[in-house]
């Protein structure tokens, strides 16, 4: 937004300030790259113009706009479709932890909030401004995140924002797209346990659904209640629920759960969903997958036939770990991408991995981080894409993403372009120049 | 190490949408105990599709059926636990007296390799319950032991639905002392369920007035039901005062067929127990782990069984699972029960106690094909279970037990030995996960 705004303060200097619309605003570009579309066609010496974060010109023979500023980085630069990251936490404040030896008056009824039951939160009021993922996202080639508070059964609701650093949390791009939803019990307090989280959703359901008929029937007396009012949408299946688990388990509860109550979800993280790939299919079930891999086991110092015979088969686990995603997209699961945790740190390190035993191409990896995530968040037909009409949400790379040594120069969200310098924390200000 | 890739290739659990398989076998020239009829010497017993079809001497091999020759060897129905808490995910909600909503069916963990061990015993159903915490706990499942299928192939299909009430110290101490609501004591624990039960009935009645304006309550629908007779009550409880309690709010509210769990002083009050048709399932020879349980005697099962009263011998425990055919010995040994009567406790009796007795727990035409076939009688104690089947599929094979039988491990893991490290028997393993939520001193003593 910066350089937008100093853009429109130059023309103002120039005495055009009456007239600045939207064509006033400078058209900026990128010449000479090779850019990557989502479905993985490449095309080489082209151009990219963008003008008020939205692409206007893609291709081999675009003529600029005599007024694009024309950021250069060399030849042999790859621009791909900015990386969408799912579901995120940075800048969530961490769920309050029970005392181990703590004491409730009532834990048989701790109300919503200790229950960990809060649909209605808006995530964009608890964030962090300053939390240092925000840059470190950007640096990692991250321009639209989906991002949800932490908590327990119910945290609250995903928001999805434009990346940029510091001004992530200003930037939001959809607010409340849907409740993030998870089996995770409140210690010392009901549900306490996974069983009870599941009966503990269906009286949730069962309240919902009682009030909702009485707010309908314009009954005398029928209070409002934020927390089931929520749950509207999800009961009515216009939002699905951001489910997060990752056990095979857990994942069948949640499909038998609903199966009865009647709601939508995308599972995410689902690092063990490899098991269900042909049920998740069928139901039409998306996944936001963690990239979150367990390191491949030590199998140095093997002696004795028990412990070979044990680390044969912890190989064989670990290979179908790794290859998880690759299982869900045979079966024909659409796969996203979320961190959920996940360091941005930790991305390049474990998409490396992922090239290297998990049987994904670079156009796995690209789809899923960037066109599927916006299939899933419903933001497809605006991002995910380098195409004319797409948001200017951009990852520039040194060499083919997927290639080792492989840099991320500039990451342009919004429009806003920031070089990120090798020291990690990227910065604004292009290497622009004015043609 | 090929050996062991094929194996695992076995093991890889089969797909979740699979229906609950069933198999065919024919088991020739055993010496069958059928339970509920004569012992067949030099007998055939033909199972298809997971259904016993034929009992006879020297019957035909249908094409594609495998044959085994059971000369010398002994056919026992699937032995029934009822009362167990293995492959379970959660095992107590101890944060409210009544947690009636919850299910067990929620909550199976189809990984537990003490599935194959129970297999190994000649196990093929247990009784999966809620913890003791609450007075009134979570509904139970009725597993089937197929070892190697998803939860939802472990149920046991069309099961009726039972819940798990517990009386005496674990609810007291978990709610009274614990957290300071009620029940403190024995007269409270009485309370709870009367109140319970008369909120139900309270609930049931405005709900039917008006199903918009009340909103569906899962605890209250699951306690009406018991009201109206719908699901099996199995209440844990040790001594005669409190079995008499129960029994005296039963008959208040009209509930019927249901069982007492443990009930080490039921000798005592074993023409009540009679008189009122309810059943027991007890320990062989287990007490004193705390104060409630210090009145007992391993003549509890002989004295019950000759007032008549449907008792069954069960494990409660992961461990003595395995054994549970010892475990019946012992009602032979102390009080002279019968052979017959022994085995009952742990085949018919249990089954009639989870409402399935029309469906297992013996060998005849048109039941269910869970069986095991024995090396010896089955009360002696050099008998071996040697292979194990669960609606006609072989689940357990002693022929090809493999060292490994995980059905996952965990990638991230450090490697630890497969060797049971099980020590027996572990005290009140009812009241397992309530320290996960209490941390306080005097229930740390308890589980020593």
């Amino acid at each position: 937004m910066k350089h937008f705004t100093s853009g429109i303060a130059l023309l103002a200097l120039l005495g055009l300030g009456t007239t600045v619309h939207a064509q006033a605003v400078p058209a900026q570009a990128f010449t000479r790259v090779t850019v990557h579309l989502a479905d993985g066609t490449a095309i080489p010496n082209s151009s990219i113009v963008w003008r008020n974060g939205v692409i206007e010109a893609v291709g081999a023979n675009v003529t600029l706009p005599f007024d694009a500023r024309v950021t250069h980085g060399g030849d042999s630069l790859h621009v791909y479709p900015g990386f969408i990251d799912g579901l995120a936490i940075w800048g969530a404040p961490e769920a309050p932890r029970a005392a181990p030896n703590e004491r409730v008056a009532r834990p048989a009824e701790p109300g919503y909030e200790r229950a960990g039951i809060q649909p209605e939160r808006s995530v964009q009021s608890l964030l962090k401004k300053d939390a240092a993922e925000f840059n470190l996202a950007r640096n990692n080639g991250f321009t639209l995140a989906g991002i949800a508070p932490q908590g327990l059964m119910l945290p609250g609701q995903l928001s999805i924002f434009h990346v940029k650093g510091e001004e992530t949390v200003a930037s939001i791009y959809r607010r409340d797209v849907a409740p993030k939803a998870s089996l995770a019990a409140a210690r010392n307090v009901y549900p306490g346990t996974v069983m009870a989280v599941l009966s503990r959703y269906r009286q949730l359901f069962n309240h919902a659904s009682a009030l909702k008929a009485r707010q309908a029937a314009n009954e005398a007396n029928v209070g409002r209640d934020a927390v089931l009012e929520a749950l509207y949408p999800v009961m009515d299946k216009k939002t699905p629920f951001y489910f997060i688990a990752d056990d095979r388990e857990d994942i069948a509860r949640i499909m038998k759960l609903s199966d009865e109550l009647g709601f939508r979800f995308v599972l995410v993280s689902g690092k063990d969903a490899g098991f269900h790939a042909a049920e998740l299919a069928r139901r039409n079930v998306p996944v936001l997958a963690s990239i979150d891999l367990t390191a491949k086991p030590d199998t140095s110092n093997i002696t004795g036939d028990e412990k070979t015979a044990w680390q044969t088969r912890q190989m064989q686990e670990w290979t179908s770990h790794v290859r998880n995603i690759r299982t869900l997209l045979d079966a024909g699961v659409t796969v996203g991408y979320a961190s959920n945790g996940l360091k941005p740190a930790d991305v390049r390190k474990n998409i490396d991995l992922l090239v290297a035993e998990g049987g994904l191409t670079e156009a796995q990896i690209i789809r899923m981080m960037t066109t599927s995530t916006a299939t899933i968040l419903g933001i497809q037909s605006v991002a995910g894409d380098v195409r004319t009409g797409r948001l200017a949400d951009l990852v520039v790379t040194s060499k083919p993403f997927a290639e080792k040594g492989a840099k991320i120069m500039y990451t342009v969200t919004g429009g806003d372009i920031t070089e990120i310098k090798s020291t990690g924390s990227g910065s604004a200000g292009p290497r622009g120049r004015m043609p | 190490m090929k050996s062991i890739i094929t194996l695992i290739l076995a093991l890889v659990i089969a797909s979740p949408l699979a229906a609950q398989p069933k198999g065919s076998v024919h088991i020739k020239n055993a010496t069958v105990i059928t339970i509920t009829g004569e012992t067949l010497e030099n007998t055939d017993v033909l199972v298809q599709n997971g259904l016993i079809a034929r009992i006879g001497k020297n019957l035909a091999t249908p094409r594609g059926v495998e044959s085994v020759d059971a000369t010398g060897k002994f056919l026992l129905p699937g032995i029934i636990d009822a009362h167990s808490h293995l492959a379970l995910a959660s095992l107590n909600e101890a944060t409210s007296p009544v947690t009636a909503e919850v299910r067990m069916t929620d909550a199976v963990n189809a990984y537990d390799i003490g599935i194959y061990r129970a297999l190994a015993g000649g196990v093929t159903i247990s009784h999966a319950m809620h913890g003791s915490a609450n007075v009134i706990g979570g509904q139970g499942a009725t597993l089937k032991h197929h070892y190697g299928e998803t939860a939802e192939n472990l149920l046991m299909r069309n099961a009726p639905r039972t819940i798990k009430f517990a009386l005496g110290e674990n609810p007291t101490r978990v709610h009274g002392q614990g957290n300071g609501v009620h029940p403190r004591t024995r007269m409270g624990v009485e309370q709870v369920i009367r109140e319970t039960f008369d909120a139900a009935k309270d609930y049931k009645r405005r709900r039917a007035a008006n199903p918009t304006r009340v909103a569906k309550d899962e605890r209250l629908e699951v306690i009406a039901d018991i009201l109206d007779g719908k699901i099996l009550v199995h209440c844990h409880s040790y001594r005669a005062d409190e079995i008499l309690m129960l029994m005296r709010v039963f008959n208040d509210y009209g509930i019927k067929n249901y069982t007492m769990q443990h009930a080490n002083e039921a000798f005592k009050v074993a023409p009540e127990l009679a008189k009122n048709g309810v059943h027991t399932s007890i320990f062989a020879d287990w007490w004193a782990y705390k104060f409630e349980v210090y009145y007992s005697t391993a003549y509890n099962a002989a004295i019950l069984n000759k007032y008549g009263v449907i008792n069954s011998i069960n494990s409660d425990s992961d461990e003595l699972i395995r054994h549970l055919n010892h475990e019946a010995a012992k009602a032979v040994r102390y009080g002279g029960v019968s052979e017959l009567d022994a085995l009952k406790m742990i085949t018919i009796n249990p089954a009639i106690q989870l409402g399935v007795a029309n469906r297992v727990g013996s060998i005849e035409v048109g039941k269910e094909a869970d069986l095991a076939l024995w090396s010896k009688h089955p009360l002696s104690i050099y008998a071996i279970a040697e292979r194990t089947w669960v609606d006609g599929v072989k689940r357990f094979d002693i022929e090809t037990d493999q060292t490994d039988m995980r059905l996952r491990v965990n990638p991230a893991a450090k490697f630890e030995s497969s060797m049971i490290s099980e020590s027996g028997r572990h005290a009140d393993s009812c009241m397992e996960g309530v320290l996960d939520f209490f941390t306080f001193e005097a229930m740390e003593h308890s589980h020593e």
